[in-house]
């Protein structure tokens, strides 16, 4: 889902989008990745944070993780 | 002897129902014909048809990451900035960004995004409420993104006054690069004010013209069965030089700015004083700016929204100040409709091309003028006419009065 929003939302190219690539990298500021957030809520439900433009899209795929696995 | 203070005209871009160019916009007007039509996404609404800007692919021109942190608004803004700029011959990479200046009209703050976040708001989501709710829809965003775009880092800043706010903009910008406060200015206006929000609103206040078995002849200045205006969108920029500096470049001089006036009605929220004393005074005004004299005008490209109210009040004006014969007219609206704060800017470009041309061209759907208050405008085809100068004036909701006068370089 986070590659699908960051090519198809965001415009970043599909081939700079790998697990160790930071979303500053991406170009991605903090004001989008507050966009990005509020997509994940709208489509998930879930609540994201704790993401930084210095965070890497493994990190972010991790923390999406954790807040799906966390008990309700 | 008043000092005259010029600019030159050395740059259009321009985006409108027309087209994307200037010469697609001139060849439309030139025909005469209204293109307004049915809006498949205002169905169901008091009002259905506009016109829309043909072409435009925002992600394709601008990249998808501009295009979605924008607005339509300033999508054109920037497109018709970036025309203006190399129709001028100029490049970003080569002039001095503290020496430009970025001045653009706007009518409203966009009502496209407003209309969808509104909604979530509405939905009791206020956490689903995009960020970019604010960046994208702020008035001031049409301008800033320009200078963003092109690395403007001058005097930037978007302006007001309704369906004014073109020649308001331009006014400006001509005394910022006379003062030498500046030596570029890229000026004019941009609005996309065809949502379902902004047609209601003014559909609510009757404003609008219900010919809806007709769209291509609903907008019909000053003839005497008009009904209201039609919306429309477009953006147009123009570049402006001090005459020296564009010498100094050997830039093509396009026309001279060399009036501006502005004026307000003091009269009511949204209808015209009845007898255009307002309009008249910023005629006057500009006239005055630009040491001349109603005589020396030789044509004038009306307001003309048709609108009861308004075109009997502009008429009205037009006949005091020239005396009862004022120079031949066209209305630009009645092919283009009305884009609120870039129509200004749209007609003042369309004023630099009249002169260019030498030819007026027609107000389309004019069959017959009020009693009393018949002015020479031309239409069914366009008029060749000797020309030196070009009046173009805008008054706007609020009771604001802009006028400009263009000359030939």
């Amino acid at each position: 889902m986070l590659a699908e929003l960051l090519t198809d939302e965001f415009g970043v190219e599909a081939e700079w989008v790998t697990p160790r690539a930071t979303f500053h990298e991406l170009k991605l500021d903090s004001l989008c990745l507050t966009e990005l957030a509020v997509i994940v809520a709208q489509r998930t439900g879930l609540v994201v944070q704790g993401i930084s433009p210095q965070s890497t899209l493994a990190e972010a795929v991790g923390h999406l993780a954790d807040v799906t696995s966390a008990p309700p | 002897m008043p000092r005259i203070r010029e600019a030159a005209v050395t740059g259009l871009g321009m985006l409108t129902p027309g087209g994307t160019r200037p010469e697609d916009t001139w060849a439309a007007l030139c025909r005469g014909r209204g293109l307004a039509r049915h809006l498949p996404y205002l169905a169901g609404l008091p009002v259905d048809f506009g016109c829309t800007v043909p072409a435009l692919d925002a992600q394709a021109e601008l990249g998808r990451p501009l295009a979605r942190r924008s607005d339509r608004f300033t999508h054109l803004a920037i497109a018709a900035a970036r025309r203006a700029v190399g129709d001028a011959g100029l490049a970003p990479d080569s002039w001095d960004p503290d020496r430009v200046a970025v001045v653009l009209g706007v009518g409203s703050n966009s009502l496209t995004t407003y209309d969808r976040e509104f909604g979530l708001l509405d939905q009791d989501r206020p956490t689903f409420v995009s960020p970019m709710a604010l960046p994208r829809s702020l008035p001031n965003m049409v301008a800033a993104e320009v200078a963003i775009d092109l690395g403007v880092r001058g005097p930037v800043f978007s302006v007001s006054s309704a369906c004014a706010s073109g020649a308001t903009a331009l006014g400006i910008a001509r005394d910022l690069v006379s003062s030498g406060t500046c030596d570029i200015a890229l000026a004019g206006g941009s609005e996309s004010a065809l949502s379902r929000m902004a047609v209601t609103c003014f559909a609510q206040m009757r404003a609008l013209s219900r010919r809806a078995g007709d769209p291509a002849g609903a907008c019909r200045p000053f003839d005497t069965r008009r009904d209201g205006l039609v919306l429309a969108e477009a953006a147009a920029v123009l570049v402006l030089e001090r005459p020296d500096h564009a010498a100094r470049r050997s830039a093509r001089v396009r026309a001279l700015l060399r009036g501006f006036g502005s004026t307000a009605d003091a009269h009511h929220p949204v209808a015209p004083h009845p007898e255009g004393s307002g309009a008249r005074r910023a005629v006057l005004a500009a006239l005055a700016d630009a040491v001349l004299t109603p005589s020396d005008i030789d044509h004038v490209n009306a307001h003309g929204t048709a609108t009861p109210a308004g075109d009997a009040a502009e008429a009205q004006a037009l006949l005091q100040v020239f005396d009862g014969d004022p120079p031949p007219v066209t209305a630009s609206k009645s092919v283009l409709g009305h884009s609120m704060g870039a129509a200004a800017a749209v007609e003042a470009a369309v004023t630099v091309l009249t002169l260019e041309h030498q030819l007026i061209p027609p107000t389309a759907n004019l069959i017959g003028q009020d009693p009393g208050r018949e002015l020479d405008v031309v239409h069914s085809s366009p008029r060749p006419h000797p020309m030196a100068t070009g009046l173009s004036s805008s008054f706007g909701f609020g009771g604001h009065n802009a006028v400009l006068v263009f000359t030939t370089p």
